[in-house]
């Protein structure tokens, strides 16, 4: 083999006009609108929590007051306390939850997919199996049987959550090295004797990475998703912290006189969900070009 | 084919083993004793130590993991899936008990879904731009609705707005038909929405791909109608994966019951199990997801199976 034979790189990178366009494509008007609260929804997980006067734990006003009274934005809950303020921490909540349990879910089930794909043999096998048993279950009774075993709480549900969603990044690395590992430019740097820990992560990992990053998005919207739900059957995020799903089973109790308590958190639980979907959407449009 | 049966089969009884160990092992690995758990939750005032020994050795829970372990297979082989730690009843008991409720929702959730879902489906993918528009954005907002806020806004419309339904409870079937009906129309469309919205993706994009195929332009060539070239050529085709991959998802069906369940006060086994849940009651959360991992195993062999049957392409190894 000469030396002239380039290495790591013989996909070169699409030119960045190519690559406009199909962002141009993978954009349209719906999805746009849906990046932007996407972004606004970020942005009040971040900030909301320094520009909204009131503390999310404590009662500062009468119960159910309409919005606007006494500064409160949204009004206040069954116990007096701001809603504003419980969206907003609430959403932080659950936001950070969500990136947690999904970098987790990233971190594991991509080495998992990395290290079956590359070995075969009963590598594969172990890592596999492992992902068919965590698949075996319906997610929210995985997540249940999880609760019953270490409680609920917030740590146990980035954990449970991590567990449950990195099979898909498994699956999906597995699936890319095993067309990866008989490149050309693998067998270059086998036959350079690159140390196999090296390959893996220089040149195989870059090469695999971009459908696992357009699922990201997609699993912070599926862990809102589980999340919010275990929080509304109880499970989740223990009261009195400020929880979505804790709000909207709040405000399911009081939906005959106050509807507006289950109607605010349910948009911005429903909103952040379609959200961060259609931005994991526009990413496998843009990056992922055999779609 | 038989081979290839059998063969998935006992893969199949291989993995619900697994599993039943896994559930078995990581309960048992619980911190605390659900001896005291139970004695606390019982009220009776001071948790003496004879008493814990004695509800210990009634449960089982002083003899070795090795022979609790032996003795739980062997029960679940025989149909004996324990008793509960809150009232003493087999889990077998309750489970029967709670069966029908939650299969009644999960039937008529599927029919709904898979049926509206390929209607829907069908008309995005043949329908022109416009229907494949709306359709898609309607299925989009249809999947990111937790089950549990669409359950609440029917509530809201249907029963406290409109009054022409029940905002939720249960009657049994076989003593008030009609009041069981009823009831079971906001839960189950609750329910049944993601899922149609999900096959309707599906069969969309099925129908879209198998329209491109060459045997669809000769039909057209040969003289049949657009309708007669659908229903023949493309539906058929586009159905077999669709079909499959519905009882698939029938999985995140049996799910999502478990939250709607709780907000129309429901008496399935998704409750049940939120209870077992909260009250720490190990051999009923035991016995429902064993059952629960037992369904989804034998529902992933049959559609792998039906998969064959409806697509003679498929080759088995």
């Amino acid at each position: 083999m000469s030396s002239a034979v380039p290495v790591g790189d013989q996909t070169p990178a699409p030119p960045r006009s190519r690559s406009t366009a199909r962002l141009r494509r993978a954009l349209n008007p719906w999805r746009l609108t849906a990046l932007v609260i996407a972004a606004l929804v970020t942005v009040a997980a971040v900030l909301g929590p320094l520009l909204i006067p009131f503390d999310p734990l404590t009662p500062a006003g009468e119960p159910f007051a309409p919005s606007g009274t006494g500064g409160h934005l949204l009004g206040t809950d069954s116990f007096g306390r701001d809603v504003a303020a419980r969206l907003v921490y609430g959403l932080r909540t659950e936001l950070l939850i969500a990136l947690c349990a999904t970098a987790l879910a990233a971190v594991t089930g991509t080495v998992l997919g990395l290290l079956g794909g590359w070995f075969g043999r009963w590598v594969e096998l172990v890592t596999m199996r492992v992902t068919d048993v965590v698949l075996a279950f319906p997610t929210i009774v995985f997540a249940l049987l999880a609760v019953a075993i270490f409680g609920a709480g917030t740590t146990t549900l980035i954990v449970v959550l991590g567990v449950l969603f990195a099979p898909t990044y498994a699956r999906l690395a597995y699936g890319q090295v095993l067309s990866v590992r008989r490149a050309e430019y693998v067998d270059a740097e086998i036959a350079f004797g690159s140390p196999t820990l090296r390959l893996l992560r220089r040149t195989v990992l870059p090469n695999i990475l971009a459908p696992i990053l357009v699922q990201l998005s997609l699993t912070i919207a599926a862990a809102v998703l589980l999340e919010s739900g275990l929080s509304f059957l109880g499970l989740g995020v223990l009261p009195p912290e400020p929880s979505l799903g804790l709000m909207i089973a709040d405000g399911q109790r009081y939906l005959g006189s106050e509807p507006g308590q289950l109607l605010v958190p349910a948009a911005a639980v429903v909103l952040t969900i379609l959200a961060f979907g259609a931005l994991g959407d526009t990413l496998r449009d843009w990056l992922d070009p055999r779609r | 084919m038989l081979r290839y049966a059998l063969r998935r089969c006992a893969v199949g009884v291989g993995l619900a083993w697994v599993v039943l160990t896994l559930i078995f092992l990581s309960l048992h690995a619980v911190p605390g004793d659900p001896a005291e758990v139970i004695l606390s939750g019982e009220g009776a005032g001071a948790v003496t130590q004879e008493a814990v020994a004695q509800v210990r050795a009634e449960l089982g829970l002083d003899r070795p993991l090795g022979v609790q372990y032996l003795q739980y297979l062997g029960g679940v082989l025989t149909g004996d899936l324990g008793t509960s730690f809150t009232d003493r009843a087999p889990v077998t008991e309750h489970l029967a008990d709670r069966l029908p409720a939650t299969a009644s929702i999960v039937l008529v959730a599927a029919v709904i879904g898979i049926s509206a879902g390929i209607v829907i489906g069908s008309w995005a993918g043949r329908g022109g731009r416009v229907a494949d528009a709306v359709v898609g954005i309607g299925t989009g907002l249809g999947v990111s609705v937790p089950v549990y806020v669409l359950g609440s806004l029917l509530v809201l419309v249907f029963a406290l707005t409109l009054r022409a339904l029940p905002a939720g409870g249960y009657r049994a079937f076989a003593d008030d038909p009609a009041g069981h009906l009823e009831r079971l129309i906001l839960p189950s469309l609750a329910v049944a929405v993601a899922f149609a919205c999900v096959v309707a993706r599906m069969t969309r994009s099925a129908v879209v791909e198998t329209a491109r195929q060459d045997w669809v332009r000769t039909g057209r060539a040969v003289g049949m109608t657009r309708a007669g070239v659908f229903r023949v050529h493309v539906l058929r085709n586009a159905l077999a994966p669709v079909v499959t991959v519905s009882g698939l998802e029938i999985g995140t069906l049996l799910g999502s019951t478990v939250l709607v369940e709780r907000i129309f006060n429901w008496p399935g086994t998704g409750s049940l199990l939120v209870d077992a849940v909260a009250q720490r009651d190990y051999p009923v959360v035991q016995g429902i997801v064993l059952a629960v991992a037992v369904a989804f195993i034998a529902l992933n062999i049959v559609v792998d199976l039906v998969y064959g049957v409806l697509d003679p392409r498929v080759v088995h190894r």
